[in-house]
């Protein structure tokens, strides 16, 4: 494939992947459009059902449902992916972009050995054969931090520990040097102590092999300090973006303030309850065009429910997508127009600020 | 082969379950049995007192049937009071012919099954697959001596290509004795396809949707490769389970096949015997059937547990 | 409370692969049916229905229809093609194609009705308590099960034919009592998986005792998946049963049966092929018709389909 050296590595416009099912037309992702440079991390935090994991998959053309309606473009160094034929793909995924999936139990197959589920992409893409793939496979095990990898390689997908099989798959990805990687929730499914380990092993290939990475998590703690520039999704879209420092220094949208309010502090005082996000996950099928967040939102206004925000610059690199933004004058007098009224647009209660936010 | 000592006792208490039941169907009878064995022609005085001296059947039950079981472990099986003939080798001359046909039959069945069910699961959903879905609907609902018959009638009746009836032997001439399998073979096959296709559509749709075949797809791997490689094989193995089972139902249709056909087989053998009441014989056909049967399933079931290596690792599986 | 919940407008299912999970995410695999094959789905089901139907009324009627005698020998007419004398022509003794497929389902119904009536009654029940009950009998039984299980059904059922002789009461009753077991099966797991649900659970905290919990929770719930299996049973009976008629096991000829009337037809297949093939037709529509319901009722009511 014949790319654009010097064009951004992934730009992705208007994307949207809707799923037409018996319930309604399912808008799992609808309408985002963000940019990927070589080198740089993208962070993409929701919660389940965001639609943050479809975004992955849309981003790398992954989407084979039958009835997924997908619209948009995702143009990789300067080739339009979208419409590609399934032959060319082929090509497209392993070599320029990869993946990397939540839980590693279940992304290896358990009736192949690790060895087998290794060679695949280095036999079928970079045609290596015989001793110089079996040297590149321990070469690749050893650098993703698995010790004897000779021993691994003839070893079943349960034999290994969860944090060793997510290793597996990482080198898995990288085998034929993507420019790209999407890692799809990487650590949810591994204990807490690897978890950073496997982080810090992304970062340290990323930079190796100076590729673009997009990091997709629920967990803000993981993009903390290792994302360049974070997207905040709800109901599909994109609510806030802005570079990381940026984000979690002056949030804008009422969501992602939410967010890192609910992270609870090692300084907090013992018993300080734990603030979350009022009300539940959003259906995506129906919402209109409207604010998705309203019916939570302690700031929602009339406007809210009429209209549906777009994203708007606000700030050096930082958008987001809010009529009444949360640290402005207008989203200050919001809330205490709705503390007044005891409610917000949507009708759902404000109470004053402070601990009294609890789960309805 | 720890797992295969584990599995013994219950096969032990299986075979011997097995082959007591089919010791007491002839105690079940009405009247007397010597009688019976003999049939009515024969059944003169002399030859009565004979037959119960020789059989021993004034001896208590507990001890004709390990008397029985101990011939059976040995080979001896008993003779025929009809044919006269030992029934030992009355099967054993025959069971070439019926596993020979099961045999074919199960492989062209499987021949087929696995590129219909692996592009029918594939594409489930498209035209392919509601054809071949329909289709083995359909396939199931067909006995296997209607299909034969139809198959008569287009290849043997009207084209004239295969024999209707009759059967060469291998040794004697591969040419013929393939011609003449090929139709009972062919009969038996039809209603095995269904299932086959059905079970592995149906394992495979399952399949597919894991996050391997995802993966797999991630990496770049082209359709084919993941088909074959990472969907077929652990779908593979409850095909393998139902193989095994449905070795019973091939046993079931080699009855009729074989006695449509005329072919000199098992099955046949136990029609003819049970038209003329041939009671040794039938005894004789039916420990014989069901053992195999239970060894069969007892040897997928090991086969299975050492090829898969879910099963395989089963203990460490839980290690997280 | 324990009653089965049954949908006022029951969709029926899509011949096609599971939901889609919440996620819609497949990666190989496209969605599910659109609404038109259901509708398509619902015209062939009331077609099977109504082929089962025709079938039930020829058995119940026979003598009274207006049909010539089965066993009527007209030898010079025999293997006529359909004709306006013979609406389905006449086999090779001349007897009335049509009349003696009429009877002939009068034959397979009753065989296959019998025993999946006692199958069901006996293998049903044993089953439920079974699963109900658990414990030694559960284990004895099923063990049990297993063996009898072990031998191939034909097999068996010629055995036990030779040992007994034939006739239609019978060989009903030797099918019934051999298909026990697998309705023991199948009792067995939907009980298991019905009395873990929450209003078992319900009913026993309220102090229902285990007899009631047995016939009012779970018999109800457990009783619609065994009929819908004993539909597809019923399908297989008289396949079995006809292949005992073509074996000339079944009923004592001159008695019309369909299985006979293919055995009988096989002997003129290069001459007249409509003899064998007219029965062949009846047999197979019926066979199709029981499974199709069949299978549309087991998915609609099956708890566990999927471990039978």
């Amino acid at each position: 494939m014949v790319v654009d050296e010097q064009a951004p590595l992934l730009v992705a416009t208007d994307v949207r992947t809707w799923f037409d099912t018996p319930r309604g037309m399912v808008k799992a992702v609808d309408g985002v459009t963000l940019t990927v440079q070589e080198g740089r991390t993208i962070g993409i935090v929701g919660e389940s059902g965001s639609g943050k994991t479809v975004l992955g998959r849309s981003l790398m053309n992954l989407v084979f449902s039958r009835n997924a309606i997908q619209s948009g473009s995702v143009v990789y160094r300067g080739v339009e992916l979208r419409g590609k034929p399934l032959r060319e793909m082929v090509h497209v995924w392993g070599m320029e972009m990869s993946m990397v999936f939540q839980d590693p139990m279940t992304s290896l197959n358990p009736t192949l050995r690790i060895g087998e589920q290794l060679r695949e992409s280095l036999w079928y893409h970079l045609g290596l054969r015989g001793q110089e793939l079996r040297t590149t496979m321990t070469t690749l095990l050893r650098s993703v931090g698995i010790p004897e990898p000779e021993r691994r390689l003839k070893a079943y997908p349960h034999e290994l520990s969860g944090g060793m099989r997510q290793r597996v798959t990482i080198a898995i990805a990288l085998a034929c040097g993507p420019k790209l990687l999407v890692a799809d929730e990487p650590t949810t499914a591994l204990d807490v102590t690897v978890q950073r380990q496997i982080l810090d092993l992304l970062k340290d290939q990323q930079h190796e092999r100076h590729m673009g990475m997009i990091l997709v998590t629920h967990d803000l703690g993981v993009v903390a300090g290792r994302t360049d520039e974070i997207l905040v999704m709800y109901a599909g879209r994109v609510v806030e973006r802005a570079p990381t420092r940026t984000l979690f220094r002056s949030a804008r949208h009422p969501y992602t303030e939410a967010l890192l309010l609910s992270i609870p502090r090692l300084t907090n005082r013992p018993h300080t309850r734990l603030r979350v996000v009022a009300g539940r996950p959003p259906d995506l099928v129906g919402i209109g065009d409207v604010c998705a967040f309203a019916p939570r939102c302690r700031n929602a206004q009339p406007r809210c429910i009429e209209e549906r925000p777009a994203l708007q610059p606000g700030g050096l690199d930082h958008e987001f997508a809010c009529f009444f933004p949360a640290g402005t004058a207008e989203g200050t007098a919001a809330v205490e127009r709705n503390i007044a009224a005891g409610r917000n647009a949507a009708g759902m209660p404000v109470l004053p600020d402070d601990t009294a936010v609890v789960a309805s | 082969m720890r797992a295969v000592l584990r599995r013994l006792p219950p096969l032990i208490a299986t075979l011997l379950a097995v082959s007591f039941l089919t010791f007491l169907l002839t105690s079940l009878l009405p009247g007397d049995p010597a009688e019976q064995i003999l049939g009515p022609q024969s059944a003169t005085p002399e030859r009565l007192a004979a037959v119960r001296a020789e059989l021993r059947l004034d001896d208590a039950l507990p001890v004709r049937y390990v008397r029985w079981l101990g011939d059976a472990a040995t080979g001896d099986l008993g003779r025929s009071y009809r044919t006269n003939q030992q029934v030992r080798d009355a099967i054993i001359e025959r069971l070439p012919v019926t596993v020979q046909i099961g045999g074919m039959a199960i492989g062209f069945a499987l021949l087929v099954a696995v590129p219909l069910g692996m592009i029918s699961a594939y594409r489930s959903g498209g035209p392919v697959d509601r054809v071949v879905t329909g289709g083995s609907f359909m396939l199931l609902s067909i006995p296997s001596f209607m299909m034969a018959l139809v198959l008569i009638l287009v290849f043997a009746v009207n084209l004239g290509w295969l024999p209707a009836t009759g059967w060469t032997r291998i040794s004697d001439d591969l040419g013929q004795n393939l011609r003449a399998a090929l139709l009972p073979a062919a009969s038996l096959a039809v209603g095995e396809l269904a299932v086959y296709t059905r079970l592995l559509r149906s394992d495979m749709i399952g399949t597919l949707q894991e996050d391997y075949i995802a993966l797999a797809r991630a990496k770049g791997m082209p359709t084919f490769w993941i088909l074959l490689r990472h969907a077929l094989r652990p779908s593979s193995f409850s095909l393998l389970t139902v193989v095994g089972l449905q070795v019973g139902a091939v046993m079931t249709g080699s009855v009729v096949i074989e006695t449509l056909f005329a072919l000199p087989g098992v099955g046949r053998l136990l029609v003819d015997s049970v038209y003329q009441r041939d009671l040794i014989m039938v005894q004789g056909i039916a420990l014989v059937v069901a053992v195999s049967y239970v060894l069969v399933n007892f040897i997928v079931d090991i086969v299975y547990s050492y090829l898969d290596p879910r099963i395989r690792h089963g203990r460490t599986a839980a290690r997280t | 409370m324990g009653e089965p919940r049954l949908e006022p407008d029951p969709p029926l299912i899509e011949v096609g692969p599971a939901e889609l999970d919440d996620d819609g995410l497949d990666p190989l695999r496209p969605g599910t049916a659109p609404p038109a094959r259901r509708r398509r789905q619902g015209v062939l089901f009331w077609l099977a229905v109504g082929w089962l139907g025709v079938v039930v009324f020829c058995a119940l009627f026979a003598d009274v229809l207006p049909v010539p005698d089965p066993n009527g020998q007209n030898i010079s007419d025999r293997l006529a093609t359909p004709s306006a004398d013979y609406p389905l022509g006449t086999d090779g003794l001349g007897r009335d194609s049509m009349a003696r497929l009429v009877h002939g389902a009068r034959v397979s119904l009753t065989v296959s009705l019998t025993a999946v009536v006692v199958g069901m009654s006996v293998g049903g029940t044993l089953g439920m308590v079974a699963g109900f009950t658990r414990g030694l009998f559960d284990t004895v039984l099923m063990s049990v099960i297993n063996i009898i299980l072990a031998f191939p059904g034909l097999v068996l059922l010629l055995v036990l034919l030779a040992y007994v002789g034939q006739s239609l009461s019978v060989i009903s009753l030797v099918i019934g009592f051999l298909s026990i077991p697998v309705y023991t099966r199948v009792a067995r797991a939907n009980t298991l998986a019905v009395a873990q649900r929450e209003f078992v659970l319900a009913a026993h905290t309220m102090g229902a005792t285990k007899l009631r919990l047995l016939f009012r929770e779970i018999a109800p719930n457990v009783v619609l998946p065994v009929m819908a299996f004993g539909l597809v049973a019923m399908g297989v009976i008289i396949v079995l049963e006809g292949t005992l008629a073509f074996l000339g096991l079944s009923v004592e000829a001159p008695a019309a049966t369909w299985g006979g009337m293919i055995a009988e037809g096989k002997r003129h297949l290069h001459s007249s092929p409509h003899v064998a093939l007219i029965p062949s037709a009846a047999m197979f529509l019926t066979v199709l018709s029981l499974n199709f319901a069949g299978d549309i009722l087991r998915r609609r009511f099956d708890v566990r389909e999927a471990n039978l």
